[in-house]
């Protein structure tokens, strides 16, 4: 009998196992792929000049030009998000979908920047028109004062592996009138451990590069090293104590709640695995670990604010023969 | 004679008694109840009498459920015949009905000898033999309220006038394929009833919510009447006495849900020894035991049970872990022969907890769901019944509840939400007999005092930008959840020749936080005999249900909404035909108001705009068509076909109308079993749906804040694949010493369909995988009585 319960376990354990079907694991970057966009900075007054920055991967050369678009009809998303906020919903899908006289397409390439109109938030007025009573002068003030709306961004680049399916992504800038904004985090900065076998090293202090903020080197020129198939731990540094910022919001039941930032890491590569797509305080630091074939491998850590600050870098690893 | 030896030994398989019926065939065609054995004395087999010796008698049986008539049809020897003779007219019978109301009957009833006891056999008292009576005088031995041991009742509307009934005996409900002999579960494969994921213990009515379809023992509300992962029934089988299924149009005597009701009413166990009973498969264990006392007229039932899913599911499916236990004590007291008390005590707990494995690599992180199901009641009733069929009793219910749901993730505190509190409950009720009008009234009412604490994620704010990760804030909150509802009913039956007709009526005074509401539920019964085989029954009526208790849990839902409120109307023709097969074909309409609906809207608050969680406009309609082909036991073969064609819609504004979530458009149940020879019997279960709707993914938009993908979709845009599945079930009867066993395999999904309970999208949403449901699951169990 107990040979019976164990043949009849393991048969059903093997018909489940079958069935799995792997998805692509998403920290690998093994296509074209959008990891994050730099809005630069994420909030800005009515009048100003945001200047964006996308990081592309994965892409062959030559790569495809990027477009960058925003909502031109006033009324509606994504320059007025608040009014998706209200129940219109699909303002987080940027412009796409919207008749093509409503997109304003402001800029190609890697990097774009674009000026909001001095007048942008007094066509708040717009949603008055909508919601009426309730939305009061009041509510107006604090939402053009304090909380800000939501403009958001798109951008649009052709699919080399899927030309019938452009890759889209969008971004959201802040628009408050009010003088202290949000900061981008600054750039990456984080500690790249040997092995965890044997216990944890401190590891190799890597950072942004004098030449170029996002790209993340320990010492000029250097690639760090490690066995195939090892499991490397990666901490971020230094604490966020140093950068995270406070602030208000309009809450759910409209008052004004004072809320702090949190930073949010997440981590790709191009080869290998990490332990977790995304990770925070308390367990930011992330393990990776190396293919089974020696070959340079990419990594990207991006850091958010979790309130629109984003910043980057990238590094490379050689995963060498044990 | 075979076939009667076949039928019993299937029929009572767990039971060791020496009285068995063989044969409960009402000699009066319009029963739509065959009378139930209730008590009766037990005979031994003396040393000149084979073991295995039995008579068949044809007994009559009066309205009051007394034997007035007994005839040897095939006896032993004269000598053990007059014994039997003796004994049979101490025999007592719930009486059959018609219309709901007692009738006499005359039935063909096998009386089965206990074997001679190898030592010190008992004393017999003498007989003496004595010639049928008729009538005769009812027997001084009270009737004890023992129950049935032969049939437990499924149907469908059993008011007067309802529209249909069905009546399942335990050979069909315990050997049934894929239910694992849990009696209860023959439901979910009744027309109108479409399936949910997982087996969940939630049944899908006619194109309503889950939670619309409420669950009563003993005639007040549980949370939950079936464990979770296809598990059995809250209460032991052997303290069920009588399962009613209203897919729609239920009674007035039950409210407070606007879709469908099942009802279960329990029993006092067999009274006639002290037993024990116990049973143990692949996925539970249960014990039962009885005692009797003041020579029947009481009897104290235990019964206990708990699964092992969480030894044997992490094989399966790591990460996941299902656990339910239950137990019930119950007391029955008969104080004279009209006026019977019982005292049941009940509890369940269910545990559901997956732990699914976050990241990928050397380390992991991981993210946990539980849901956990735990209540109590304790029922105390007093019923007076007449011969004539007067009925009156009065019920309290006194009980608590403990829900919860959690959620955590690697480095955020814990989310979720539980509800505990107390349930009182109070029931009245009067039913008035008559051959051309009949009168059911009642009071009822019912109390929820809960306790909502809560730690909920931080609500984001006013177009705020969102975080890659959840909200890291929790807000914690308790407050306090009280519900009351009483109400009124009254209900009237009038016949006149082939037609009958019941109006009827309930009154309702809702009450939750400062909302009060009356409602009024009005409803209609027709039902016309076109002939001695066809009948057609028309319904329609109202329903109300007071919001469910999560959706109105401030900050969760909306304190504000209002009752849900539907409207029922079906038609149904009904036909017995040759070869002891009954069909019913069922069309219906349901419309639905006031449901609540899931939103993120803002609505004008005191400090202006302020975000809501769920509002009443919610509206939709289901329409359909069931049909239902069964064979009923006969020669040890059953089996049934049931399909149901529907639709079920929600509006969604703008006149835009969308499939409801768990719209199955085809449902088809065939189902089968055979008993081969004594011993072995075998049968299956084919089940056949249409996938449920879900999104149409047309492509995915990256979010730079959230560093995720936004699918771009069409709600209800698309279907799961068709599910279908095949359950087949094997029954070996033997005899182990004293003890009566039976071993069964139980095997669900038996060619392994993969079946996509849901789909799993990759991250950017370019593929997808489909979430399994059961996989091959054999289970394989013994149980013996003695």
């Amino acid at each position: 009998m107990k040979h019976l319960f164990a043949a009849l376990a393991l048969g059903a354990l093997t018909l489940t196992a079958c069935n799995e079907k792997p998805l692509e694991d998403r920290t690998q970057v093994i296509g074209p792929r959008v990891l994050a966009i730099v809005a630069d900075p994420p909030e800005v007054r009515p009048g100003e000049t945001v200047r964006l920055h996308a990081l592309f991967a994965g892409f062959p050369m030559p790569m495809p030009q990027a477009k960058w678009l925003i909502c031109a009809r006033p009324e509606a998303t994504p320059l007025f998000t608040a009014s998706s906020t209200f129940g219109m919903g699909g303002s987080d899908e940027g412009c796409f979908g919207d008749a093509a006289d409503s997109v304003l397409e402001f800029g190609v390439g890697n990097s774009a920047e674009f000026t909001f109109p001095g007048d942008a938030l007094s066509r708040l007025e717009a949603l008055r028109a909508i919601y009426g009573d309730l939305l009061s002068e009041e509510t107006l003030r604090v939402i053009s004062n304090v909380a800000g709306i939501v403009a958001t961004i798109a951008i649009e680049i052709p699919d080399p592996s899927d030309p019938a399916r452009p890759i889209r992504a969008i971004k959201r800038v802040v628009l408050v009138n009010r003088a202290v904004t949000n900061h981008n985090p600054p750039s990456p900065r984080f500690r790249f451990g040997v092995t965890r076998e044997g216990g944890p090293t401190s590891g190799v202090l890597m950072q942004a590069s004098a030449q170029s903020p996002e790209v993340c080197e320990s010492s000029p020129g250097v690639v760090l090293q490690v066995a195939t198939g090892s499991v490397t731990e990666i901490a971020p540094e230094p604490s966020e104590d140093t950068w995270i910022e406070d602030y208000v919001i309009l809450d759910s039941t409209g008052n004004l709640a004072p809320q702090r930032e949190s930073g949010f890491y997440s981590w790709y590569s191009t080869a290998g695995s990490f332990s977790d797509a995304k990770t925070r305080i308390p367990t930011r630091n992330n393990l990776w670990r190396a293919p089974n074939e020696p070959q340079r491998v990419s990594h990207w850590l991006i850091v958010r604010d979790g309130r629109g600050g984003t910043s980057f870098c990238k590094f490379n690893i050689d995963v060498v023969a044990r | 004679m075979r076939t009667f030896v076949r039928s019993k030994l299937f029929r009572h398989a767990w039971l060791c008694g020496c009285l068995s019926v063989l044969s409960l065939s009402a000699t009066a065609q319009a029963a739509d109840t065959p009378p139930r054995f209730e008590s009766g004395p037990e005979l031994h087999a003396d040393a000149d009498t084979p073991a295995d010796a039995s008579a068949a008698l044809r007994v009559s049986i009066d309205a009051a459920g007394v034997v007035t008539e007994v005839e040897i049809l095939e006896g032993v020897n004269p000598r053990v015949d007059a014994r039997i003779l003796e004994a049979a007219y101490q025999m007592h019978f719930a009486p059959a009905q018609h219309d709901g109301q007692p009738i006499p009957s005359r039935i063909r009833f096998r009386f089965r000898l206990m074997p001679a006891p190898v030592v010190e056999p008992p004393v017999q008292p003498p007989v003496t033999p004595r010639t049928p009576r008729t009538p005769r005088t009812p027997p001084t031995r009270p009737r004890s309220g023992q129950p049935d041991e032969t049939e437990i009742v499924v149907r469908g509307r059993r008011q007067p006038g309802a529209a249909t009934q069905m009546s399942f005996r335990v050979e069909e409900l315990t050997t049934l394929p894929g239910t694992f002999g849990e009696p209860t579960r023959i439901v979910a494969s009744q027309p109108g009833v479409a399936r949910t994921p997982f087996g969940l213990g939630y049944f899908i009515v006619r194109g309503a919510s889950f939670e619309n379809t409420g669950f009563f023992i003993d005639g007040f509300p549980v949370l939950i009447m079936y464990h979770l992962a296809a598990g059995p029934s809250i209460i032991s089988s052997r303290l069920v006495g009588q399962l009613d299924f209203y897919p729609g149009g239920y009674p007035v005597q039950f409210g407070r849900f606007s879709a469908g009701v099942i009802s279960l009413e329990t029993r006092p166990p067999p009274t006639n020894r002290p037993r024990v009973e116990a049973e143990i498969d692949f996925l539970r264990a249960s014990a039962l035991g009885v005692l009797p006392f003041d020579h029947g007229r009481g009897s104290v039932a235990i019964a206990l049970r708990r699964s092992y899913y969480d030894f044997v599911l992490p094989v399966l499916a790591p990460g996941v872990i299902v656990n339910y236990a239950d137990g019930q004590i119950r007391l029955d007291y008969a104080l004279s022969n009209r006026l019977k008390t019982s005292f049941f005590l009940f509890g369940s707990s269910d545990t559901f907890d997956r732990t699914e494995v976050t990241g990928n690599g050397a380390s992991t992180g991981e993210s946990r769901d539980g849901l956990r199901y735990d209540f109590y009641r304790l029922i105390a009733k007093l019923e007076y019944n007449s011969p004539d069929g007067f009925n009156a009793g009065l019920s309290s219910m006194a009980g608590s509840d403990h829900t919860g749901i959690i959620t955590t993730d690697p480095g955020r505190p814990n989310r979720g939400i539980n509800l505990d509190g107390t349930v009182l409950g109070q029931r009245l009720w009067v039913k008035v007999p008559g051959k051309t009008f009949a009168v059911h009234m009642g009071i009822d009412a019912i109390g929820y005092i809960y306790t909502a604490t809560a730690s909920l994620s931080q609500s984001a704010g006013f177009s705020t930008v969102p975080a890659p990760l959840a909200n890291g804030q929790v807000v914690p909150f308790t407050v306090g959840l009280t519900q009351f509802g009483i109400a009124a009913y009254i209900e009237a039956t009038l016949r006149t020749g082939r037609f009958e007709f019941t109006a009827g009526g309930r009154a309702e005074y809702i009450k939750y936080f400062d909302n009060a509401h009356i409602v009024g539920d009005p409803r209609v019964v027709a039902r016309l005999k076109l002939h001695d085989r066809v009948s057609v029954v028309a319904s329609t009526g109202l329903f109300h249900q007071a919001p469910p208790f999560f959706s109105l849990i401030p900050g969760l839902g909306n304190p504000d909404l209002l009752p849900q409120r539907s409207w029922q109307t079906s038609v149904s023709v009904e036909a017995n035909l040759p070869f002891n097969i009954e069909t019913r074909v069922t069309g219906f309409f349901n419309r639905m108001w006031n449901l609540p609906r899931p939103t993120f809207e803002y609505v004008d608050g005191p400090n202006g705009p302020m975000r809501t969680r769920a509002l009443s406009d919610g509206e939709g309609r289901s329409y359909g068509m069931e049909l239902l082909i069964r064979r009923k036991v006969e020669k040890g073969l059953y089996g049934w076909l049931s399909y149901t064609l529907s639709r079920s819609e929600r509006f969604i504004g703008n006149g835009a109308v969308v499939p409801f979530t768990f719209d199955q458009t085809h449902i088809l149940n065939l189902a089968a079993s055979w008993a081969i020879n004594d011993q072995w019997r075998v049968g299956g279960r084919f089940q056949l749906a249409t996938g449920a709707p879900t999104e149409q993914v047309t492509g995915a938009i990256f979010d730079a804040d959230t560093d995720s993908f936004r699918p771009q979709q069409v709600p209800e845009g698309d279907r799961l694949p068709t599910y279908h599945q095949l359950d087949v079930r094997v029954d070996y009867l033997f005899r182990l010493g004293p003890l009566r066993m039976n071993a069964y395999l139980d095997v669900l999904n038996v060619y392994y369909a993969q079946t996509a309970e849901d789909w799993v999208y990759q991250y950017n949403y370019k593929d997808r995988r489909s979430r399994p449901g059961l996989p091959i699951l054999p289970t394989l169990g013994i149980r013996g009585e003695l």
